[in-house]
């Protein structure tokens, strides 16, 4: 009935700034089959556990490690061997060095006679350009410790483990967010967990700095549409877990690439008709989204606000033509 | 030992060997007895950790054998022509980079090796005698409680399946199921229809082990080869093999599979020069392996032996075993979870159970449906709710009819729909790519369209079609222009199970029908496809199931084993046309020659003639409607 | 039909933690199959609402937009297609409602009101033994996560964990940041329903939205919903369908045939209130 006229009182409700992970505590959330959810460490941390080992998918901010190894403990007491990244941002990847120093790898093959340090620690996978991009030639100061970067990495396509009896594909997706942008696919769980490409808890950092685009963040969420199926009646299914924010499935992530597609379609709309930055930035091509996705970052052109987002896409489009 | 070495070193008679087998032969048979009147056959103590003498054969068995170095191994020319073909930057292949060995070759191997007993905690009995070779972590069992085989459409795999029994001193083992792999790793293949027949003979530290692969495909006469293995008392702790598959060559594009051309083999002659060794013998055969051999070599000419590099002699037919039960029931075989397979009715049939109606995959050729519906009630007392067809053929969707008619679509029933149609819901709703519709409305040429109740319903167009049932994701993925222009894959995730239709057998070449919209390009990127989304679990081993149209539960390796065939036969029939052969030359080049002994016929529904036509045709851009 | 609402509400109790089972509010029995009726606001909830007919809803700027820019083709996008209606919305649909107890068989004291709506097949729990609502962190549902009590007669129910979804589905829709309040009041065989969604991203103010039903004795009803997503329209990947802003063809058109003021189709709070008019009157707007 429209036109209710009364006098309600509502309660105020618990402010809830989207998705933002309260500090100082890890959470632990089952997800599905052999996979959880840490998170409150930074990015968020997926877990897979089970009678071969732990393997973990991202490692949080550094200064959480601690809580971080605790909470896998608590899950398992399994050795940790692998730690898969899906990207090269310090707060996926500051744990590295603890996370993989609190594993190991088997040892006692045909190579390992020649390596004093073959089975110290767990093997840390990624694509080759956060290597790249956390290492640096001798001499040369690098962007992380030498402990932290990758044991394993791989150039294209996908990298296949089997572990805890299930298929873990890594599967490469170029120049999304960063240029080593990488989903992690759980197949017999039916989870799938997608860094930084997508979130629900802002906008999109297209890090165009380490080889972001915006057409590859839109490939990249439209292979993860692709990948996710949901179950009954259009929920659940394959669970999304996203570089920040709650447990996702393909609905979330539908909303999210709808929104990123209409918004790069504004501004190519724009840029065609001859617009320039300043003029596409005043013209609010993001207010129907500002109030759910705009991140209140202490910086106002932070990552993940409309701001931020806004002008890497521009630059994004702009560079291709 | 080999059985003749020409590089000198000791000789032994393989007449003497074979008399050895004979008489032991004998013995198995008489343990078998005992076995049979229930009393174990008290053996011999194998446990220990074992490692190989490596001083016999050390260079093929730690360097390597040679390129074209066959001298001594009993192929035939099967065998001889894929080992020619056989490029080793086959290897460098992703899904060959974790090829694990198969038995008896595990053997011959590098590495430390343990074994140990599995005995029963009440009885005491001898239930198994395991080994674990370091080489790709092979795990061998040797069932010695008398239990049969897996029947013949189960999954094949490097190990085997092995039974054993002992015969004296001695541990008589048979083994089967093994997976397609090294005869030799210079090339010579050993295929999946090989059988293996070991013997372990224990003396004081000392175990000779002697193995006979009988292999109708690729070898002429049985192989036998002895490795020597000696006790280690203190452990070794070397027990693991890492084996990681990376991207070794960037930049290969997916249908490439190297290969040389028939004859054109650039290392040839190259261990015949260095080692002095006649080409004829380097070759191999069965008669290579006798010392009268010698004689034969004083008359041999090297153009008899460039014969032999060539295929010559008629066309073979397939000497594999046919794994599909022909005994007019339906067989039900577990595959995981809560998939299975029924066999034993023209091509598989695979089943999705659970809480809410079956899915089913094809139908089969319509003459045992009977006892299809009757196992499925087996698996699951609800009614069948979906049939997917992988394509038209009638051995896929013959029983359409009758298995729709058998179940119901409840969750059409009581639905909007149920109040516009009478029949919503009515029998189970059949769903394929729209271009089976097309094909089974309204077929080419004379034959009549098949009745309509058995036409796919529920169609799609394009790539994909999910839904969710049973718990289960499923996705329907479109082939384009595969073995038909209908063809779908059905990938079951989380069981991790995908259903290839006739993309993928196990059974014969590919039925690339290219009136129906096939074509040769179109089935090797489908099985790049199905490769594509695979993974095995260990050493190349095991992970996804693949379930092939027809034939026998499969993994990784053997798909990308029957894809190698297609690229390579398809190279070869590509080099005739660009050279201007017509249709009737790239017959009588026999291009297949090295995979007839395998797949091939020279009579029936689909020949080797026809696969190759096929081919032909279809790289012209030939008469396809 | 103004209804006034008051003292309803112990909504600070709600916010501590909604739920309960409280003996001396023992509640009513509200189980039975339900089916609606429409003699009220039929036109927007079966035929469906216009595009660019905001009349009434008090939303932001920002869900202005959204709708404006929403082109209703995007239906037709495999994923869109088996959407389904959001718990704030589905009760306007059309719909059989069966709402049963879910017991606890040794104490008998009520665990979870249960609720089934045949479209789009939604099994629906309102737990009444005093549960927290899940972390942050948790999957978000269409019928969300809710927890009931009862105030006097009325069941009160508080819903968080929505998907995003409609507020109304002609291109508004709400986050999956709101949260719903409903009230379920029984009268003989008449059953009122009232939903309060709070959504501060597109809504300035809560919105109110009142359905009946009525018992319905027989069975006989259809109980299911099939929906399978197929390609309907042969697209580029990654298409969604919008319009640009600035370019809704059909801005003017509800406005027009209902001879309306255009900017009071574009809604906003205050075309919720009477006062309204006299704001149109005071402008010349006819």
């Amino acid at each position: 009935m429209r036109g209710l006229a009364a006098v309600l009182i509502l309660a105020a409700l618990p402010a809830v700034a989207p998705g933002q992970q309260t500090s100082g505590e890890i959470q632990t959330l089952k997800v599905q089959g052999n996979v959880y959810l840490l998170t409150g460490a930074g990015g968020n941390i997926a877990v897979q556990t089970g009678e071969a080992g732990v393997l973990v998918v991202d490692t949080g901010l550094a200064p959480m490690t601690d809580k971080v190894v605790a909470a896998i403990r608590k899950l398992s007491d399994k050795p940790i061997q692998y730690v898969i990244n899906t990207h090269v941002h310090p707060d996926h990847t500051g744990g590295n060095d603890a996370v993989r120093k609190a594993g190991l790898t088997y040892v006692g093959a045909n190579v390992t006679g020649n390596l004093t340090d073959a089975g110290v620690g767990a093997q840390i996978y990624a694509q080759d350009n956060v290597l790249k991009r956390m290492s640096a030639p001798t001499g040369v100061q690098a962007a992380a410790p030498f402990g932290s970067w990758p044991t394993e990495t791989y150039l294209s396509g996908r990298k296949q483990l089997f572990f805890n009896g299930e298929p873990v594909e890594i599967i490469h997706q170029p120049a999304a967010h960063t240029d080593g942008d990488s989903l992690v696919f759980f197949r017999r769980s039916d989870v799938v967990v997608t860094g930084d490409i997508f979130v629900t808890t802002s906008f999109p950092f297209i890090d165009l700095e380490r080889g972001g685009s915006i057409q590859g963040e839109i490939n990249a969420l439209n292979n993860l549409l692709e990948l996710a199926i949901p179950g009954y009646q259009d929920e659940g299914g394959t669970y999304i877990i996203p570089g920040h924010g709650r447990i996702c499935d393909q609905p979330d992530l539908l909303e999210y690439r709808d929104m990123v597609t209409i918004i790069r379609d504004r501004i190519q709309a724009a840029i065609q008709k001859g617009m320039t930055l300043p003029q596409v930035k005043a013209a609010g091509f993001t207010k129907d989204y500002d109030g759910r996705f705009s991140a209140k970052t202490a910086a106002p052109s932070g990552p993940g606000t409309a701001d931020n987002f806004v002008e890497a896409v521009y630059k994004s489009l702009a560079a291709k033509r | 030992m080999e059985s003749l070495d020409l590089r000198g070193g000791v000789e032994v008679s393989a007449v003497k060997l074979m008399r050895v087998f004979h008489t032991v032969s004998f013995l198995f048979a008489a343990a078998v007895t005992l076995l049979a009147q229930g009393q174990p056959v008290p053996g011999v103590d194998l446990s220990g950790y074992w490692t190989g003498a490596m001083h016999e054969d050390a260079l093929e068995r730690g360097a390597g054998p040679e390129l074209v170095d066959y001298t001594g191994f009993p192929i035939n020319e099967a065998g001889r022509l894929w080992a020619l073909s056989y490029d080793p930057s086959r290897v460098t292949l992703r899904n060959h980079q974790c090829d694990g060995y198969i038995m008896p070759y595990q053997v011959r191997a590098v590495g430390n090796s343990r074994a140990w007993e599995e005995r029963d905690p009440h009885t005491q009995r001898l239930i198994a005698i395991h080994w674990w070779h370091q080489t790709f972590e092979g795990h061998r069992v040797i069932w010695m409680d008398g239990r049969p085989h897996p029947p013949a459409y189960a999954p094949h795999t490097w190990m085997g399946f092995s039974t054993g029994t002992f015969v004296g001193n001695a541990l008589v083992v048979y083994t089967t199921h093994l997976k397609q792999g090294w005869l030799r790793r210079n090339g010579l293949p050993e295929s999946d229809q090989a059988t293996v027949t070991d013997f372990f003979l224990r003396h004081g530290d000392h175990i000779t082990y002697t193995s006979v692969v009988n292999d109708p495909v690729f070898l002429a006469e049985p192989m036998v080869r002895t490795t020597d293995f000696y006790r280690q008392p203190s452990d070794p702790t070397s027990w693991l093999f890492a084996c990681d598959d990376g991207e070794q060559i960037i930049g290969r594009a997916p249908d490439q599979v190297p290969n040389y051309p028939m004859g054109k083999h650039p290392f040839l002659m190259e261990f015949s020069k260095t080692e002095k060794v006649p080409l004829l013998a380097a070759l191999g055969g069965p008669e290579t392996m006798y010392p009268e051999f010698a004689a034969r070599l004083k008359t041999a000419t090297e153009a008899e032996a460039l014969a032999r590099t060539r295929p010559s002699g008629a066309p073979q037919n397939s000497r594999a075993i046919d794994p599909t039960p022909h005994d007019g029931e339906i067989h039900v075989w577990p595959v995981r979870r809560n998939v299975y397979l029924l066999a034993g009715e023209g091509a598989n049939i695979t089943v999705l159970v659970g809480e809410q109606g079956t899915f089913v995959v094809d139908s089969g050729t319509g003459q045992l449906t009977d006892k299809i519906i009757a196992a499925v009630k087996t698996l699951s007392g609800k009614p069948i709710q979906y049939i997917a067809n992988t394509s038209f053929r009638p051995d896929h969707t013959g029983g359409n009819v009758k298995l729709r008619a058998s179940g119901n679509d409840p969750s059409v029933q009581g639905s909007f729909f149920s109040n516009q149609f009478a029949d919503a819901g009515v029998g189970a709703t059949i769903m394929a790519h729209q271009n089976v519709t097309n094909r089974m409305s309204a077929p080419q040429g004379k034959a009549p369209p098949t009745p309509s109740e058995g036409w796919p319903s529920d169609t799609f167009l394009t790539e994909r079609r999910r839904t969710f049932q049973n718990n289960e994701s499923i996705e329907l993925f479109h082939e384009l222009k595969a073995v038909t222009d209908g063809d779908s894959i059905v990938a079951f995730r989380r069981a991790d199970v995908i259903v290839a239709g006739d993309i993928f057998t196990t059974t014969q070449y590919p039925f690339i029908d290219l009136n129906s919209g096939g074509s040769v390009q179109g089935e090797i990127n489908a099985l790049n496809d199905i490769l594509n989304r695979t993974n095995y679990q260990h050493e190349g081993e095991g992970g996804t199931i693949i379930i092939p149209g027809h034939g026998y539960v499969s993994d990784e390796h053997e798909v990308t084993e029957y894809r190698d065939m297609v690229v390579i036969v398809r190279d070869r029939v590509q080099a005739l046309i660009q050279g201007g052969a017509t249709l009737q030359q790239v017959r009588a080049a026999r291009v297949t020659a090295d995979y007839d002994t395998r797949y091939g016929a020279t009579s029936g529904a689909w020949t080797t003639e026809l696969f190759v036509e096929a081919v032909y045709n279809s790289l012209k851009g030939g008469p396809a409607k | 039909m103004p209804v006034i609402l008051l003292g309803l509400l112990s909504c600070p109790a709600f916010a501590q933690g909604p739920g309960g089972y409280n003996p001396v509010a023992p509640g009513v029995d509200l189980a039975g199959n339900w089916g609606p009726l429409f003699h009220e606001d039929q036109h927007e909830r079966g035929p469906g609402p216009e595009l660019v007919n905001y009349l009434g809803i008090p939303i932001t700027e920002g869900a202005r937009l959204y709708g404006l820019s929403w082109d209703a083709s995007r239906f037709t996008i495999p994923e869109h297609q088996c959407e389904v209606h959001i718990v704030g919305y589905i009760y306007r649909g059309p719909y059989n409602l069966r709402i049963w107890e879910e017991r606890d068989p040794v104490s008998q004291k009520l665990i979870a009101i249960k609720q089934y709506i045949d479209n789009y097949q939604q099994t629906r729990t309102i737990w009444m033994d005093d549960r927290a609502h899940p972390s942050e962190a948790a999957p978000h549902t269409w019928m969300g996560f809710s927890t009931g009590k009862w105030e006097g007669n009325i069941l009160t129910v508080y819903t968080t964990h929505m998907k995003a979804g409609w507020i109304r589905r002609n291109g508004l829709r709400h986050t999956d940041q709101a949260t719903l309040m409903e009230h379920f009041i029984r009268h003989g065989d008449h059953l009122t329903h009232t939903s309060i969604l709070t959504d501060p991203i597109t809504l300035t103010e809560p919105l109110i939205k009142t359905q009946d039903l009525v018992l319905r004795l027989q069975n006989g009803q259809t109980w299911l919903y099939p929906c399978e997503p197929v390609v309907e329209i042969e697209r580029p990947r990654g298409t969604v369908p919008h319009y640009l802003p600035g370019q809704n063809p059909f801005v003017h058109e509800f406005a027009d045939t209902f001879k309306i003021p255009a900017e009071a189709a574009l809604g906003g709070a205050e075309t919720m209130y009477p006062e309204y008019q006299l704001k149109l009157k005071k402008t010349g707007a006819k």
